[in-house]
């Protein structure tokens, strides 16, 4: 019972053939990344242009020109004057005229916003946009409220997306390769020929990871390349942690993988399992697109055993906080635990399926 | 000299014994055959020889190792062919044969002169470099042998080898298992088919996970005074059912 590292580069290698003699399927692999980077890129865009505002003066002095100029001199705003009439607005809101009015009483500082609620985070948006253009300039205000943003000073939502993104496709990615890589071998009875073979089950599962180590990881800059061109992404902290960082939770990743592949009859069985629980949770337990805070806490709890979660801390610290390696040492070592107690099921039950099988 | 010896061998799955108590001894350079329908034990007891299935009980000694015991050292010492042939469709020849080389830890040197023999002897130079899913049945069996042969073990299980090629195929197989057996190889051969049976130097027939016969083909068909294994084995099945009954 020698681990022998000849074995492991024997399956290693046969793996790496079996990616680049499948171009079609390397291709899908690499593409589809690429895909949902310009799906998600202009999609999923946050970032609120284009108000469509009713304004209604009644003061019609120096102050509410003022505000109107303003307002005017935005580039989120397109202005409309708008009779102070209920109905006019009424019909203005159900002809998707406008977004919001605003309505300026004929004491300039009698001031009311309407606003279309039929979205409501975005109405939210246009409210806090609204405040924010009247309270730079207003002078007679009481109380003077300076907002600052850190780290994202423009609201841009390809800071937020682009580490989720890598954060999603480095796992579903992973998972489903390596997932399908062994199920493949027992299917096709290749498995029955390296059993009776002198090859260790961990030399097996060594073997397999590698090639699917480099070719995640490939993907993985890949995505963050293209969102660093075309969504002017930052990326401030250091790149070597983030290739450190990102080959622990690729890590992860494969091992989940590999723990499908053990549990699954067939490919196409192994297929679902990695993508569904992949997916999911990286979408909606690890604050990629909704902040954990405001769920409930059987959610919250739940959201502890998804990686996802710890990678999102460590990218979105690399690329936009520009964290280093200490600070980040609680999510990575997380990951490092999952990746052991993932590698040790898959190991374990790989070894105890190749015993029973005699 | 032994080189298989099983003593009371038995493997059961859940209530269904597959194989029943079985006491073997195959020689050195011999070519032994189990001849039965399908579940009657053959591939199980093939299976339990080259350490893809744990028997439930009795001892087996391959080339005079325990199979409990010492099965790391065992592997090394087997060859192991099915029907499924257990080739990498995606992978061309000579990557097939790299793979199987490295799993057996032969170094660089070995691996390459091996995969130069077998390109001569199968003649399949141009093939090398094509995907093992267009080469021939034929020449992908063979080729699959070639594999389960490349670090020289001293023992090949072949189990239903030429199930799926055509008759010229197969007695181009069986030339090669000829060959291997004067080169002192022992080989065991599992089939259903009957003429295939008459080539072996030794052959077993099993039913219900028991040897019901085992002897020479050419003594078989003289003790039971049939002209064909076929006609034996109709004989023998038929007693065995009405001894049953």
């Amino acid at each position: 019972m020698k681990f022998n590292l000849n074995r492991v580069y024997a399956i290693a290698k046969k793996e790496f053939f079996h990616i680049i003699h499948d171009p079609r399927s390397l291709l899908i692999v690499i593409l589809l990344p690429l895909l949902q980077l310009l799906m998600f890129g202009y999609a999923l865009n946050t970032e609120v242009k284009d108000i469509n505002l009713g304004i209604a003066d009644n003061a019609l002095n120096m102050q509410s020109k003022e505000i109107i100029r303003n307002f005017e001199g935005s580039e989120m705003f397109h202005v409309f004057g708008i009779s102070t009439r209920t109905e006019d607005i009424h019909q203005a809101f159900l002809e998707q005229k406008l977004n919001a009015v605003l309505l300026i009483g004929e004491d300039v500082n009698d001031l009311q916003l309407i606003v279309d609620g039929s979205d409501p985070n975005y109405a939210s948006l246009i409210k806090n946009y609204v405040n924010q253009a009247l309270a730079s300039k207003q002078e007679n205000m009481l109380v003077d409220i300076r907002v600052q943003l850190l780290f994202n000073p423009e609201l841009k939502s390809s800071y937020f997306f682009v580490p989720g993104l890598i954060a999603l496709i480095l796992v579903m990615i992973s998972a489903l390769l390596t997932s399908i890589s062994i199920t493949r071998e027992k299917e096709n009875g290749t498995l029955e020929q390296l059993l009776v073979s002198p090859l260790q089950p961990l030399e097996f599962i060594i073997g397999k990871l590698l090639p699917y180590v480099f070719l995640s990881m490939l993907i993985g800059f890949l995505i963050l390349i293209m969102g660093l061109i075309l969504f002017d992404v930052v990326f401030v902290g250091n790149a070597i942690a983030f290739t450190i960082l990102s080959f622990v939770y690729v890590c992860t990743a494969l091992s989940f993988g590999l723990m499908i592949s053990t549990v699954s009859k067939n490919q196409m069985q192994a297929m679902l399992i990695a993508l569904i629980f992949t997916m999911m949770p990286t979408l909606m337990l690890s604050g990629f697109l909704m902040p954990l805070e405001s769920m409930p806490w059987l959610i919250r709890l739940i959201s502890w055993i998804v990686p996802a979660k710890y990678y999102l801390k460590i990218a979105r610290g690399l690329m936009i906080k520009g964290n280093n390696l200490g600070e980040l040492l609680e999510p990575m070592l997380f990951l490092l635990g999952f990746t052991v107690i993932l590698l040790s099921i898959a190991w374990n039950r790989f070894a105890k399926q190749m015993r029973e099988l005699k | 000299m032994i080189s298989v010896k099983t003593t009371q061998l038995t493997k059961k799955f859940g209530s269904f014994t597959a194989v029943d108590a079985v006491d073997l001894e195959v020689y050195k350079g011999e070519i032994f055959g189990f001849l039965g329908a399908n579940g009657a034990g053959k591939s199980t007891m093939i299976r339990m020889l080259c350490g893809l299935l744990m028997p439930s009980s009795g001892e087996a000694l391959i080339d005079g190792l325990d199979i409990y015991k010492e099965s790391e050292l065992i592997k090394k010492r087997i060859g192991y062919m099915s029907q499924k042939f257990s080739l990498y469709n995606d992978l061309t020849v000579a990557e097939n044969i790299e793979f199987y080389g490295g799993v057996y830890s032969l170094d660089k040197k070995l691996i390459r002169s091996k995969k130069e023999e077998i390109a001569v002897s199968l003649n399949l130079k141009e093939e090398m470099k094509r995907l093992t899913r267009d080469v021939p049945v034929g020449l992908k069996q063979r080729l699959a042998l070639a594999c389960a042969m490349l670090h020289d073990p001293k023992i090949i299980f072949l189990d239903e080898p030429t199930s799926g090629v055509d008759p010229k195929v197969r007695k181009d197989f069986w030339n090669i298992i000829y060959d291997l057996s004067e080169h002192g190889k022992t080989v065991f051969v599992t089939t259903h088919f009957m003429e295939e049976a008459e080539y072996c130097h030794r052959l077993s027939i099993m039913q219900d996970g028991r040897i019901i016969a085992l002897d020479s083909p050419e003594n078989m068909k003289a003790i039971h005074n049939e002209k064909t294994i076929q006609d034996v084995f109709i004989k023998l099945i038929k007693r065995q059912n009405n001894d049953e009954i």
